[in-house]
């Protein structure tokens, strides 16, 4: 199944060669964990991030057992300062 | 050491300039810059006195670092009650400017009084003159730089625009071209003293070290644990625009949403991507002195777009949207046209507009006009629609030429709206207009706007990382206090705060201070000099007759949930964050500092 994946700011270096600028459809087995997800990604372990997954805000101990459906969307920012 | 140990005063009302040494005691306990101007300020001035009288003082601070080669060693801060607020102002602004100034000798530049006629300050080296300015007055930053430069092109020029000249209640001070100190009206206060720019060349040097070799070793050392992170050089600080529309926290038309549908034609990708006329809106990045992240963004207008086709003028590159800048004048108006937020903010630089205020005073005129409280006779035609470009390009001009309903909107949005009897279409805290956060969504944010003693400041603290783990309200007043104390302290180095976010910590900027300062700095008196400074500036605005009712965010933040986002169905609850900030800064539930939190800093 596909996963909308955006990988904002920085982490957009991350970005798997399918995507385009800051997105891209990821294939993941079905049943997939967003911790498996992310090890997918390539970010760095030692990165801080966030993640929102159809718009709400993913705890850190939810990874390994949030399961992701076919379409949705997995957003993963670093918490930059603006200015 | 870094301390050049001087002070220049110049008295606009005798027109008299002098050298005098700095006080070194406070120089200990308030370092530099945005602590040791302040400290100037509050000794020297009534903090009741109005924000443009001759009564208020306009201080340029260097810091310690000022003018080093540590990275972003060029930071200045202009420090003066605020003509936006009523409020202590420390504007900070990098470029090249404050580098030249301390290398020129002096740490600290204190204007007083008010000249009869326009004058600008003239400073090379220990030579100083206040010359006639009558030539100048009236013309752009740019143009104010240009004619300036034809005497010596080594000059670096800090100047008002007309909206300074003007007395716009958010006029900002540009350096550089395009480098703003930009909040709280400092460019107004400016302008009521009849001062158009300070023109300075420094070639004194600067001793930083009795080990030159040294001492270069560990800046470089230092400077290269910038390079980890690449993100603002690469994306510049647009790259939060992604983030926070994502998140629900990117305020949109006036703050009605917490979300920008079009927000996908102002963020990075637009600025970096072809149009459909095979233009691109980014042309390359930039940096300050000594500066190496390079998170400055050199933009150019599509030739074609509406707002500058007959406007040769504004065809070439200059200082583009950063995520403040794209936000309001994009989402805060509901505008997702890049090149009319390029143009807008090309206006702000040249004519010295802080852009945030001048967003968010438009944004709060637009909902005044679609929900009628403002005709078409007000705005004398102009369709104050959210989303029209043509209207905020249009409005913008009037503004910065103090013409039309430009007047009204260079009011700011709190005196706008208390005109027309709607002040709580004013999202603002103490008079400024809210940064690009919106405080439902971002709790901490919204403390820490409510508590800014500049008024609503995304730079004053830093509760971003925790704000987007957490929309609770647990914790924030201690990060909010934390950060604050910390901030206050890197604002004083002569250092940028995107240091922070680019890989330094606190240890770093204490070997970067203990390298340039006597005494010994670490991490307690790091954190001890930055609450004494955040004490000192609450005293300045008790003192002016601020209190605790202005440590508040609009009913609309308070009272109406987010509809959308991470926060959605959230109000900031202030009510529950704030007696423990109040509590763990050591003041009373008035929000007064206590004798013993005054005591134990040394106040």
């Amino acid at each position: 199944m596909k996963v909308c994946i955006k990988l904002l700011g920085e982490l957009r270096q991350y970005l798997p060669e399918c995507g385009k600028f800051n997105q891209c459809k990821l294939n993941i087995p079905t049943g997939s964990t967003l911790q498996k997800i992310l090890s997918q990604l390539k970010v760095p372990d030692d990165q801080d991030f966030i993640v929102l997954l159809n718009g709400d805000l993913m705890q850190k101990q939810e990874y390994a057992s949030i399961i992701p459906g076919s379409g949705d969307e997995i957003i993963i920012f670093s918490p930059i300062k603006g200015g | 050491m870094s301390w050049q140990r001087l002070i220049l005063r110049v008295n606009l009302t005798t027109q008299n300039c002098h050298v005098e040494p700095l006080n070194m005691e406070w120089a200990q306990q308030y370092l530099g810059q945005r602590g040791l101007g302040s400290k100037y300020l509050l000794e020297e001035m009534n903090p009741a006195a109005d924000a443009l009288s001759a009564e208020n003082k306009l201080i340029f601070a260097t810091g310690p670092l000022t003018g080093t080669m540590a990275s972003t060693g060029g930071r200045y801060s202009v420090i003066t009650k605020g003509a936006l607020t009523g409020a202590i102002a420390c504007s900070n602004s990098g470029g090249k400017f404050g580098a030249e100034l301390k290398l020129a000798g002096y740490d600290l530049l204190i204007i007083e009084g008010q000249s009869s006629r326009p004058v600008y300050l003239s400073i090379e080296n220990e030579k100083v003159e206040l010359c006639d300015a009558s030539h100048l007055w009236g013309k752009t930053v740019w143009d104010t730089e240009v004619l300036l430069s034809a005497v010596d092109p080594q000059l670096k020029i800090a100047s008002i625009g007309p909206a300074g000249e003007n007395l716009c209640r958010f006029a900002c001070v540009v350096n550089d071209r395009h480098r703003a100190a930009g909040r709280s009206g400092v460019g107004a206060v400016m302008g009521s003293k009849k001062l158009k720019a300070i023109a300075v060349r420094g070639t004194r040097g600067l001793h930083c070290n009795d080990n030159s070799h040294a001492c270069n070793e560990i800046f470089q050392s230092i400077n290269i644990r910038l390079t980890k992170r690449q993100g603002y050089r690469r994306n510049g600080t647009l790259a939060m625009m992604d983030i926070t529309n994502s998140f629900g926290s990117l305020p949109t038309r006036n703050n009605q949403q917490v979300q920008f549908e079009r927000a996908s034609e102002i963020n990075v990708e637009a600025m970096q991507t072809r149009n459909r006329n095979g233009h691109t809106n980014l042309v390359t990045n930039a940096a300050c002195f000594a500066c190496t992240i390079g998170c400055g963004r050199i933009c150019k207008i599509d030739p074609a777009h509406f707002s500058i086709k007959d406007k040769t003028q504004y065809h070439g590159a200059s200082g583009g949207l950063e995520y403040e800048t794209a936000y309001a004048l994009g989402a805060a108006c509901g505008v997702a046209d890049i090149d009319a937020a390029t143009y807008a903010g090309f206006l702000c630089n040249e004519y010295g507009m802080d852009p945030i205020s001048l967003g968010g005073t438009i944004a709060a005129a637009m909902e005044m006009y679609e929900t009628g409280i403002l005709s078409d006779t007000d705005t004398a035609g102009i369709k104050l629609e959210f989303g029209s470009a043509e209207a905020l390009c249009e409005i913008t001009e009037l503004t910065a030429k103090g013409k039309g309903f430009g007047q009204q909107i260079a009011m700011g949005s709190k005196l706008l709206t208390k005109k027309y009897g709607c002040p709580e279409l004013s999202m603002s805290v103490k008079g400024q207009e809210f940064a690009a956060y919106d405080g439902r969504s971002m709790q901490g944010m919204g403390l820490a706007y409510a508590t800014s003693n500049r008024g609503a400041c995304h730079l004053r603290a830093d509760p971003y990382g925790h704000d987007f783990k957490s929309t609770g309200t647990g914790g924030k007043a201690e990060v909010v206090k934390t950060s604050q104390d910390e901030v206050a302290f890197i604002d004083s180095t002569g250092l940028c705060l995107f240091t922070g976010g680019s890989g330094w910590s606190i240890s770093d900027y204490c070997e970067l201070v203990n390298t340039v300062c006597e005494g010994v700095w670490n991490e307690q008196r790091v954190f001890e000099t930055g609450e004494r400074i955040w004490n000192l500036e609450r005293q300045f605005n008790l003192q002016a007759g601020l209190s605790k009712k202005d440590d508040t965010l609009p009913g609309r933040i308070l009272e109406e949930p987010a509809k959308s986002g991470v926060g959605r169905g959230l109000v900031n609850k202030l009510g529950e964050m704030l007696p423990e900030y109040y509590r763990l800064r050591g003041w009373d539930q008035d929000g007064r500092p206590l004798q013993e939190t005054l005591k134990r800093l040394g106040l």
